[in-house]
């Protein structure tokens, strides 16, 4: 059976790097997934959840913000910044979270404090659900 | 003549510094490798980088709208990242590279441009005050600590003065890592971009293909060049590191070699110091013994 060869690449690691079936990335705006000969296609991704699919398992990850590149069978993703889901503590995240959320009621709304407090929010959230799974 | 005592002395105190510079030359040679798995854990990074960047390139995409590939025709302030280490005892390491933009300077000055300064590390700075060259800014190296993070905020600043007008040409003054056994001063143009379409080409053979873009190309190629310059800078960060590890590495080899070198000299002199005694001291108690006869 034909394959995607894929590979998960941040600035500082390489990340994931074989042979899967399926893949699901966070696109922009929404879930986009890939199965072999995929149509040549570049797409910016969002904060969220990557799932990599073999015939038994499914590897999980975390991306933020970044590019996806698909031809012939060869998905390149480059993420800003990217886990996987072992390196993610659920209590950890959640206490973060916490954190955040106090801070954002001490903020003034709209302020550039403000919103870098929902950007990182976004974030928390995308890594919190990869840590569920 | 030395004494015995004297030359033991010596002896004793090279041994020291040997065991410091063997001991400084293990401890680099450890943080080099380090080094050198980071670069290559970014390498791929940078050549996918490209790879899409010429992608979108070839797609015939209007990329020269960009404000990054702006050029200026009449450039006069330019801006040079000047990348050096935080500690000595590396050889020529920070010298060279400094020579090189000073040399870099005085040819722009020749041509009627202003030059202007933003130097990484101690070493660097110190010698520009020493020598009143007045910098645009300064900041000390981050070595081994360096996070992409840093680099982008770096890029970021170099980029809105660029686009802002303030400077029409930035470049980077680091060391190039040629092999893992050469490395050399360079300076490259970081902004405006320069893409070597030819040699990107060459690489990626037949990479022409017509593309979907989500959401469309121009907001993906907006989203590229700015990660491509931050990518830019943390590698020649990467680079500078690692060659400033080797040269530390090859200084202090060089020392331990030189120290052993002359442990080896001074052992001969104590031995002939102590062979010279010893027949002093047979010949005075033979004359000795001859004269009570």
């Amino acid at each position: 059976m034909k394959k995607i060869a894929c590979s998960i690449l941040t600035p500082e690691r390489y990340l994931f790097d074989g042979e899967i079936a399926f893949a699901v990335v966070q696109a922009h705006n929404g879930e986009m997934g890939f199965l072999v000969d995929h149509a040549p296609l570049i797409s910016s991704l969002g904060y969220g959840e990557i799932r990599l699919s073999d015939a038994k398992t499914t590897s999980y990850f975390v991306v933020e913000g970044g590019v996806v590149q698909i031809r012939d069978n060869k998905l390149i993703i480059l993420a800003e910044k990217a886990l996987k889901k072992d390196e993610l503590n659920k209590d950890e995240i959640e206490d973060k979270l916490k954190e955040l959320r106090q801070k954002e009621r001490e903020s003034k709304l709209f302020s550039a404090e403000w919103l870098h407090i929902l950007d990182d929010k976004k974030r928390l959230y995308a890594r919190l659900r990869v840590a569920k799974r | 003549m030395a004494t015995q005592r004297d030359i033991k002395k010596r002896i004793q105190s090279v041994t020291n510094t040997r065991k410091i510079t063997s001991t400084m030359e293990m401890v680099s040679t450890a943080k080099m490798q380090k080094m050198k798995q980071r670069l290559e854990m970014s390498k791929p990074y940078e050549h996918k980088l490209n790879e899409i960047l010429s992608n979108l390139m070839s797609t015939g995409l209007a990329v020269s709208d960009d404000p990054h590939f702006n050029e200026v025709s009449d450039a006069r302030y330019i801006l040079i990242l000047e990348i050096t280490g935080n500690r000595g005892l590396c050889g020529s390491y920070n010298t060279n590279i400094i020579d090189r933009s000073f040399s870099f300077r005085d040819k722009l000055a020749e041509e009627g441009k202003d030059t202007q300064f933003y130097v990484v590390g101690k070493k660097a700075i110190s010698y520009f005050n020493f020598m009143k060259v007045p910098m645009y800014k300064s900041m000390l190296n981050p070595e081994n600590k360096l996070t992409f993070e840093d680099a982008a905020e770096i890029g970021n600043e170099l980029s809105n003065l660029f686009l802002s007008g303030d400077f029409h040409e930035v470049h980077i003054a680091y060391t190039k890592v040629a092999s893992s056994s050469s490395q050399k001063p360079t300076i490259i143009k970081l902004l405006p971009i320069l893409l070597e379409e030819e040699e990107i080409k060459d690489l990626y053979p037949g990479s022409h293909l017509e593309y979907y873009f989500e959401p469309n190309p121009l907001e993906i190629f907006s989203y590229l060049i700015p990660q491509y310059l931050k990518m830019k800078i943390y590698t020649c960060f990467l680079e500078s590191s690692f060659s400033e590890q080797f040269a530390r590495r090859v200084a202090m080899k060089n020392a331990s070699d030189a120290s052993s070198e002359m442990i080896r000299d001074l052992t001969i002199s104590y031995n002939r110091a102590r062979q010279a005694k010893i027949t002093k001291e047979i010949s005075e108690i033979v004359g000795g013994a001859a004269a009570l006869k």
